[in-house]
């Protein structure tokens, strides 16, 4: 689901898999903790996800709201999912 | 046409057999990934806003799903017999108000109706009738 890892004095959140409701509702306490603990910008990578829904936005904006805007970066979207943020109006986040 | 026809509970954990039946039968129709992704998209974000909000008893209930393709064009038609919601009548939502406003529901209604080609909704015999069209 998801492996955190400090590069380069970021954090960076490794997702992995389908970002859908179900899986964002087990996870998000915890993202959301790991966010609030950590110093500095925090990176979400997506390298190895291949679906998000409107749950995982959320979480984005959340940590957002967190850190401030300019904050979050999100990594290694496919096309499918930049769209998605674009249509959110939040592609801000996308790197 | 063909199409594919399932009934299932009001409960988050018939996603995943609801899901392979849908990915069964787009792949059997070799429907488009982009378009695969609208379906689950779409499915995602309404399926579960009708099992989390759309009963205030906490009997159990259908929920019938219907997709038929015409080609590589995908009709969605999804009906519940939950509280009345229309979907289509929820007011645009504005994504580009700064962070700091940005309200965190209507998202996933926002994300649909700006993916589908179209949708529309009705109320039939005491039932929400949602339609989408995918191409």
């Amino acid at each position: 689901m998801f492996k955190t890892e400090v590069k380069e004095g970021k954090l960076t959140i490794n997702f992995e898999g389908r970002m859908d409701t179900a899986t964002c509702s087990s996870i998000e306490a915890e993202v959301n903790g790991n966010v609030e603990k950590a110093d500095g910008p925090v990176v979400f990578d997506l390298k190895g996800v291949d679906f998000v829904s409107s749950a995982f936005l959320r979480i984005c904006i959340s940590a957002a709201k967190k850190k401030g805007a300019g904050n979050l970066q999100v990594l290694n979207a496919v096309p499918a999912i930049k769209k998605v943020f674009k249509i959110a109006g939040m592609d801000q986040f996308i790197a | 046409m063909k199409s594919l026809n399932i009934v299932f509970k009001n409960d988050l954990a018939e996603l995943q057999r609801v899901y392979e039946g849908v990915d069964s039968f787009l792949e059997t129709e070799q429907i488009p990934e982009e378009t695969v992704f609208t379906v689950h998209l779409s499915l995602e974000e309404m399926i579960s806003n009708i099992i989390k909000y759309g009963f205030d008893d906490a009997a159990s209930h259908d929920i019938s799903l219907q997709i038929s393709a015409q080609g590589k064009k995908l009709k969605i038609v999804i009906e519940d017999d939950g509280i009345e919601f229309n979907p289509v009548s929820v007011p645009e939502k504005d994504t580009q108000i700064p962070l700091h406003e940005k309200k965190i529901g209507g998202l996933g209604i926002h994300l649909v109706k700006n993916m589908v080609q179209d949708i529309s909704y009705s109320r039939k015999n005491g039932k929400n009738h949602l339609e989408l069209t995918i191409k």
